[in-house]
């Protein structure tokens, strides 16, 4: 497969500020790819430009090599890509399980005469098979005993872990994490990690957005750095670590 | 059987229920719409006309009268997409009145006389039926998939948009539905009160319709069907305060929004699970 | 000629739209709510003037002032009873609320006066004055300088003293506000009578420019000022004196030309498109508040 997304140039402005100008990336099907930068580079907004939340106010994406810089969110997700956010974004008043079997939708079976023209009393096959997916998902990530709890009462962590499940329940070729490892300790920074390795063996594709630099360096096979809106760098961890123009970034940012 | 009294109430229970659900079905994709007054008006008029004025039968008029305000929903349902909250109420409160102000001068639909003459069509029988109909149908799609992207869609429609779930397509669909229930109340409603001018579907009957579903509650199928009852039934039991009916309405409101804004039925009684929150909105999980 | 009266019409009309408008936005911008019972507010002004001047024989100026006392005092107790422990119940609930103290307000005033319209007494020496080929009389001019002044006046102590600035710092992120160690509840209080007031006075000006006052007549107001404010702008301060005077105009002119039964329409109708085509209002609105 190669190249499994490529920007070519985009930019983002809002009303007069631009957030993103001119990104070129590139990202290899099977890779764990980075990328960083200080607070306010445009990391975020560039996952949105990427899962169609924002419109490119100019440039290209191409994703499996189809170009999907004009396609709704949802049109992204059946492709196979699939995000985190950063600022969690569950569905607090329905069941870990729920929120997991949302990530199904498209893989629904039931036509829409069925729903309505199913028998009493009976059940609804597709609706166990996403049942038993949602709870492979949990499963994979550590959460199965919490699936009928409500969403809204995990702690921090678990809610993150669910996020990714979620997500990995669209089954995506290419997974989108933003800051996963965010207001964790080091023993909790140390299962994402382990689970963001997990995923990669299963051959998901994933771009990541992190802070802790002892996660990016230990796991990203390939590293973009941003700031104020440009791409500063690009490189393996080792490049990226003597990079003169990344150290200014992170020690002039402070 | 039962006395005609007896009859003229349940009716009333019947078609406010309707109309309360017309309100419920679009609040499951977090579209708070005040414009259901005028769908109901649209399909009292239309059946209406299909009825006297074309002699069809009554179960055309109501179907065609049903779809025809659904039509409408969806094309109001468009640019709805881009309000959210409290400017959607008001736009569809806007559009509420342009619609009484649309039936008000329109000669065609009897302008300021109204619409008279119109044949007593709506039995228990039949509105038991449209009602037992809608139940079913809302009570199927919530527990379908699609009832699941719903209210995905109403804690965090993002979320739910980058997870596959086409948020456009069902939200104008949801608030398209609420619109065809209005007009089929609003069939039941014409063929039942026999006249109909267009102060009965104004700014006045959308809140009318927003209060019966928010006293039963909007996050349970089981709210608007309470609602509507205990709204229609309780000024008949009480007429001894005939007088201050209208005072005792206003106080309600008050007294519910202050202490149970979430309605009398939450969907939390039936899920037995204990809801961390201390109180609910009404219907905002956002 | 015609056409230059209907401005002024038009003008004066406006002119008791901006001030019920210029209620809504402040309430609107602080707390980013619809006081559904503004309208009503309006109704028991015209009231209190009507009494003071006809049982208490007093004059215009102290029915104005006693109207404003009366509503100011009415609109801190309607914060008080309908918003104050329900804001935080989403969007629907202070709207609903306030809507039902309306309900209240109408149903009391209905009993005590019925719901028949009763002259209001004409106080003010009625002449007709001539300038060129143009007529007006000396009602618009009151009305419309009157409601002139209070803008200005309303508009320089937003902008020039600190309670002004408080007001709009509240309205615009609250706990920076609170940090800056203003005292956040006071001002709602404050916003609240001062919103007031505008609606009573424009209540008494309602009362002199038709003569005439009814239990329900807040209620069309109420709506209008809605769309107003919603075609301005909502929180917008400037966008509601505009649109309140451009709605006063158009439905004079949709009035004396077209037919009037299609003024509401064109005020509704343009609020709808409006709310399509560019739902922050002509001159823009307040943004969600942190």
């Amino acid at each position: 497969m190669g190249t499994i997304l490529e920007t070519r140039l985009i930019s983002k402005r809002f009303n007069g500020f631009s957030a993103l100008r001119g990104i070129d990336l590139s990202v290899k099907a099977g890779d764990i790819h980075a990328v960083i930068g200080p607070n306010g580079a445009g990391k975020t907004t560039l996952f949105n430009l990427l899962s169609g939340v924002y419109r490119c106010t100019e440039g290209e994406i191409v994703f499996l090599d189809k170009n999907i810089t004009h396609l709704k969110p949802f049109q992204i997700s059946i492709m196979g890509m699939a995000r985190t956010f950063q600022n969690i974004c569950l569905f607090p008043q329905m069941t870990v399980c729920e929120n997991v079997m949302v990530g199904r939708h498209a893989y629904h079976e039931t036509s829409l005469l069925k729903v309505f023209l199913r028998p009493p009393f009976t059940k609804s096959t597709s609706e166990a098979k996403i049942r038993k997916r949602a709870e492979e998902m949990l499963d994979f990530v550590g959460l199965h005993e919490e699936r009928e709890q409500l969403a809204s009462s995990l702690p921090y962590g678990d809610q993150r872990r669910l996020e990714i499940a979620r997500a990995l329940a669209t089954e995506p070729r290419f997974l989108l994490l933003d800051e996963p490892a965010a207001g964790m300790n080091p023993n909790e920074t140390e299962g994402v990690l382990e689970l963001i390795k997990k995923i990669e063996s299963q051959g998901i594709t994933i771009l990541l957005i992190e802070h802790d630099m002892k996660l990016v360096m230990g796991i990203a096979r390939r590293i973009t750095v941003l700031n104020f809106g440009e791409k500063i760098a690009e490189g393996t961890p080792g490049e990226i670590q003597n990079d003169q123009k990344v150290i200014e970034a992170y020690l002039g940012s402070e | 059987m039962i006395s005609p009294y007896t009859e003229s109430i349940l009716i009333f229970v019947g078609i406010n229920t309707i109309l309360a659900y017309s309100f419920y079905i679009p609040m499951t994709t977090n579209q708070i719409s005040g414009g259901q007054g005028a769908f109901m008006g649209i399909g009292a008029y239309f059946s209406a006309a299909m009825t006297v004025n074309y002699h069809l039968p009554f179960p055309v008029a109501l179907v065609a009268s049903g779809l025809l305000s659904g039509f409408v929903g969806v094309l109001v349902g468009l640019p709805a997409l881009r309000i959210r909250g409290l400017y959607l109420v008001i736009m569809t409160l806007g559009f509420a009145e342009v619609v009484r102000v649309f039936f008000l001068t329109s000669d065609y639909f009897g302008a300021a006389y109204g619409f008279s003459k119109i044949q007593e069509q709506t039995t228990l029988t039949n509105v038991t039926i449209v009602l037992a109909l809608l139940i079913f149908v809302v009570y199927r799609l919530e527990r379908s998939y699609l009832g699941r992207a719903l209210e995905a869609i109403k804690e965090n429609d993002l979320a739910a948009e980058t997870l596959g779930v086409n948020i456009t397509k069902l939200k104008v669909l949801m608030f398209g539905f609420g619109a065809m229930v209005a007009g089929l109340g609003g069939a039941l409603y014409a063929h039942y009160a026999l006249f109909i001018d267009s102060n009965n579907f104004g700014f006045h009957r959308s809140i009318e319709i927003v209060i019966f579903a928010i006293f039963g509650g909007v996050t349970s199928i089981w709210g608007p069907p309470i609602g509507a009852a205990i709204l229609t039934v309780f000024p008949e039991v009480l007429r001894f305060i005939q007088e201050w009916r209208m005072v005792s309405y206003g106080l309600l409101m008050l007294l519910m929004m202050t202490f149970r804004p979430q309605g009398l039925v939450t969907k939390h009684m039936f899920k037995g699970i204990v809801s961390r929150r201390g109180r609910q909105e009404v219907g905002d999980y956002t | 000629m015609i056409f230059l009266q209907q401005v002024i019409n038009g003008l004066m009309l406006g002119c008791t739209y901006v001030l019920v408008a210029l209620g809504y936005t402040l309430i609107f911008g602080l707390l980013r709510l619809i006081h559904m019972a503004h309208g009503e507010v309006l109704m028991i002004g015209a009231y209190v003037a009507l009494a003071i001047i006809a049982y208490l024989h007093g004059n215009l100026f102290l029915a104005m002032l006693g109207a404003m006392v009366v509503t100011a005092l009415l609109g801190i107790t309607i914060y008080a009873v309908s918003i104050r422990y329900v804001e935080k119940g989403g969007h629907l609930s202070p709207l609903v609320s306030t809507i039902g103290v309306a309900i209240v307000l109408q149903e009391i005033f209905t009993k005590i006066f019925t719901g028949e319209k009763i002259a209001f007494p004409q106080t003010l020496v009625f002449k007709n004055i001539q300038v060129g080929g143009l007529s007006f009389n000396t009602v618009q001019i009151f009305i419309i300088v009157l409601s002139f002044a209070v803008m200005f006046v309303l508009y320089r102590i937003l902008k020039r003293t600190m309670i002004g600035k408080s007001i709009r710092a509240v309205s615009e992120n609250t706990e920076t506000a609170r940090l800056l160690g203003i005292r956040v509840p006071w001002i709602v209080v404050l916003t609240f009578a001062l919103a007031s007031v505008l609606a009573g006075i424009a209540g008494v000006l309602v009362g002199i420019a038709y003569h005439s006052i009814y239990p329900l007549m807040g209620i069309e107001i109420g709506l209008k000022g809605l769309a107003i404010i919603i075609i301005g702008g909502m929180g917008n301060v400037v966008g509601a004196m505009f649109s309140g005077l451009l709605v006063g105009l158009m439905e004079v002119f949709s009035v004396a030309y077209i037919s009037s039964s299609y003024k509401d329409a064109f005020t509704f109708g343009l609020m709808v498109l409006i709310l399509i085509w560019k739902p922050e209002g002509l001159f823009g609105s307040v943004t969600e508040k942190r």
